[in-house]
């Protein structure tokens, strides 16, 4: 959910990024990219993350790749997030800071 | 569509449930035995993975604390005993009835799950239980010394987050088995305009040293084969695949950064020497030697290969309500078919009758087959009966064993299900009455521990099951006496034992004193007679004072279609099941011995009683010159059964008779004829009774 009073530009992800929301995440980051032409992504809020939040996460920066977007992860990275991407095979170090975690991602 | 892969997963954790009690049950009397031991570690944990798999939590933590303590028992440092197979069996109670509510989350559960979790947490020493991370550490080190290194290739289907699976739980359960190391491959996410969120386009290479076996690593991906592809090969050289994911790898990331291109990447390996050419032209091989070593590797690889291709599974799972429609089906193209080869036999036409023909060889082809499918072998439920008699026995303070034959005889799914609950009748009788106290047996000179014996084997188109006990056998005076009180029998009437002895089965007959809450309310054999009467089948009883009891049930294959023999009384058709039938003769009326009690025939001079089914079924149609008599068998027993005309034999499609005709003596069922008229399918078992009847009658 995106952040207006405190940091307009920030993407905060809500606490259950899981299958169930899916589909309403993909339209608000959508919303979120139209809006926005500097993109930044918090997952500090993220209580519970499964396999679709990370396949979401990767479309975003193809997405944001495809319309020449700057993206960037912020903030820190809870437990249950860091446990998916690396237990997932999608990097070989999980950092708590989302600036970092960025860098260790395969093919992001 | 969640829905019916989380029914799935119920059905397959109910089979395992069912597998899990027989090898508590088995290990209780070997607890050395070590393959027992694994396969009731396995079996627990897929339980416990699967169960996380689909979100079912509660069952998954139970699961994981009983696995904990039976992963000790594993390594020897637990010794197992009756209070840990009690607690086992209990936990696997409480997964059934969790299973039962079919909900994720089970509130009225809680406090139970609890109970039995405490009861686990009892068997961990204190570290453990405390830390159990700490541990698997220590257990993980005693394995290490036969660990074996796995390459797992993963490709799930895309649809697989709509069966409610979640991958990275998989994931998470290959973690925890050894040195994990896995690369994920997410490719072919498109940017998020084009992508579906609800489908699962990554897959994953996994590299896992461990000393788990193949069959545990199998049994991780068992929810989501054959969907996906799961491809699970033993590596035997870890360092030339180390060497392989090295080179390969800086390929890709030069790739990738961009440092060289496509074409200056082949033109490099295709300069590179191979190290067999290095290793010939330095002299240091021969080409004869290097060719022997190239094959040698050639064969290892297809050897591999053909490995992978048969660890496909050769078996699907079909919901039993498909088979039955399935049944019913052919049921109706049998019935469709006889119309056909009746119409077609009126037209004459040559061409017709042989395409009729052929179309009826495929027809039975195609019922045999769809029957066979529904076939399940009776040991399944035989050994449910373990428990019970565990069970009830301790509660009884007796001392009871429990042995099986024949557990490999097959019998319709539907005959199965109706077995169970007479089954449960009988035995518990066995083991509440028939079977005395350890001391009692010991006075009479038997052994402390009594013996159940359930057996099956078929006859004819039947399947016989008997249920045997070595107890103290029917108190014949007292069901005289009984039999007296309730006015069903003469004080003066002269009866043989065996008669008596049926009489258990008239509703409310119980001889014992002392009602229990396990048998003995009278409501029992009756209730197992009439279950076993719409089954189309008999039971009797054969019991010797002090020596024990026998229970035998006769039960047809299956209550759908059966072989049966077509006849003909005045306008009317019978069918008879033709497994019972024997033979069919002429009745020459001079060969009837006949006086106004009896009726016998004279076959190949043995003297055989006959039922009429004109005078049976009151029929009014004149008499045929030239009958047939039709000898058939029911139980021991030879009877005849008097017809106008034998026609043939016929596939008979058996309907149920309205609830108006649930009464109709002698008759079991119908079926409808290739004309469209009904035939009535003859009850043998009734018929042989209501003879037996007659000749007692004939004798006073």
């Amino acid at each position: 959910m995106q952040d207006k009073q405190s940091q307009e530009e920030i993407f905060f992800f809500d606490s259950l990024c899981t299958i169930e929301q899916a589909e309403e995440l993909k339209v608000k980051l959508l919303e979120y990219l139209e809006a926005n032409k500097r993109i930044c992504c918090d997952c500090s809020r993220i209580k519970k993350a499964d396999l679709s939040f990370i396949q979401t996460l990767y479309a975003f920066k193809r997405e944001c790749k495809k319309r020449s977007k700057e993206f960037h992860l912020t903030g820190f990275v809870p437990s249950s997030v860091r446990e998916a991407f690396s237990l997932g095979g999608f990097c070989n170090a999980a950092p708590e800071n989302g600036e970092e975690l960025e860098h260790f991602l395969y093919d992001f | 569509m969640i829905d019916k892969f989380v029914e799935t997963f119920r059905e397959e954790s109910y089979e395992l449930l069912g597998e899990l009690e027989n090898q508590l049950l088995l290990l209780e009397k070997k607890p050395e035995d070590k393959e027992i031991i694994s396969a009731v570690f396995r079996l627990m944990h897929t339980i416990k993975g699967s169960a996380a798999m689909f979100g079912f939590d509660q069952i998954s933590s139970l699961a994981h604390q009983v696995e904990s303590v039976l992963d000790l028992m594993r390594e020897g440092r637990i010794k197992i005993n009756r209070k840990l197979i009690d607690g086992t069996l209990k936990a696997r109670d409480l997964l059934i009835k969790m299973l039962d509510t079919g909900q994720q989350f089970v509130e009225s559960l809680e406090e139970e799950a609890k109970e039995v979790i405490d009861f686990f947490k009892d068997f961990l020493p204190q570290k453990e239980a405390s830390t159990s991370e700490e541990a698997k550490v220590v257990l993980e080190t005693s394995e290490s010394l036969s660990e074996t290194t796995y390459r797992i290739k993963f490709i799930p289907q895309k649809e697989i987050f709509l069966t409610g699976t979640k991958p990275l739980h998989i994931l998470k359960e290959l973690s925890e088995l050894g040195e994990y190391t896995c690369v994920a491959y997410p490719e072919k996410i498109p940017p998020l305009k084009e992508f579906n969120p609800e489908e699962c386009l990554t897959w994953w290479e996994i590299i896992l040293t461990t000393a788990k076996d193949l069959n545990t690593l199998k049994d991780i991906f068992i929810f989501v084969e054959p969907k996906a592809t799961v491809e699970i090969t033993v590596i035997e050289n870890f360092s030339n695949l180390i060497l392989e994911l090295k080179d390969k790898r800086l390929g890709e990331i030069l790739l990738d950064k961009g440092v060289i291109n496509e074409e200056t990447l082949k033109n490099v390996v295709r300069s590179q020497k191979k190290i067999g050419q290095i290793l010939v032209e330095e002299s240091i091989v021969t080409e004869q030697e290097l060719k022997s070593a190239l094959e040698e590797q050639h064969h290892v690889r297809k050897l591999r290969e053909k490995q992978e291709n048969t660890q496909v599974s050769a078996t699907i799972r079909v919901s039993s309500e498909k088979l039955d429609d399935l049944v019913d089906l052919v049921g109706e193209l049998v019935t469709i078919q006889a119309r056909l080869s009746q119409s077609v036999m009126n037209l004459e036409n040559s061409n017709l009758t042989f395409i009729s023909e052929q179309i009826e060889h495929l027809i039975s082809e195609l019922r045999d087959t769809s029957m066979s499918l529904r076939m399940l072998p009776i040991g399944t439920t035989f050994s449910k009966f373990n428990r019970l008699v565990r069970d009830l026995s301790a509660n009884l303070g007796k001392e009871i064993s429990m042995q099986t034959e024949g557990g490999e005889t097959e019998l319709d799914k539907t005959v199965i299900e109706k077995l169970n609950d007479p089954l449960v009748h009988i035995i518990r009788n066995c083991i509440d009455h028939g079977i005395e106290t350890p001391e009692a047996r010991e006075k009479k000179g038997k052994s402390r521990k009594g013996l159940i014996k359930l057996t099956a084997l078929h006859s004819g188109g039947q399947v016989i099951i008997i249920i045997e006990d070595d107890g103290e056998g029917l108190n014949t005076e007292k069901i005289r006496e009984k039999a007296i009180r309730k006015g069903i029998l003469n004080p003066e009437a002269e009866i043989s034992e065996e008669q008596l002895q049926q009489f258990i089965f008239m509703p409310g007959f119980s001889t014992t004193e002392n009602v229990t809450s396990v048998s003995g309310r009278g409501v029992g054999m009756d209730v197992v007679k009439k279950e076993i009467d719409s089954l189309r089948g008999s039971v009797s009883i054969q019991s010797i004072k002090g020596k024990g009891t026998k229970v035998i049930l006769s039960i047809p294959l299956t209550l759908a279609i059966i072989e049966g023999l077509l006849t003909k009384v005045g306008e009317d058709y019978f069918v008879l099941p033709l497994s019972s039938v024997e033979e069919c003769v002429e009745l020459i009326e001079k060969e009837e011995i006949r006086s106004s009690k009896r009726s016998l025939i004279n076959i190949r001079g043995e003297a055989l009683p006959y039922l009429r089914l004109k005078e049976l079924f009151e029929i009014s149609s004149p008499k045929e010159k030239i009958e047939q008599i039709v000898i058939v068998k029911a139980r021991d027993f030879r009877l005849g059964i008097v017809v106008d005309q034998v026609l043939g034999d016929y596939q008979t499609v058996i309907k149920s008779l309205g609830k108006m005709f649930k009464k109709a003596e002698g008759i079991s069922g119908a079926t409808i004829l290739g004309d469209g008229s009904l035939a009535l399918i003859v009850d043998i078992n009734k018929l042989s009774e209501i003879a037996v009847k007659q000749e007692q009658k004939s004798h006073g």
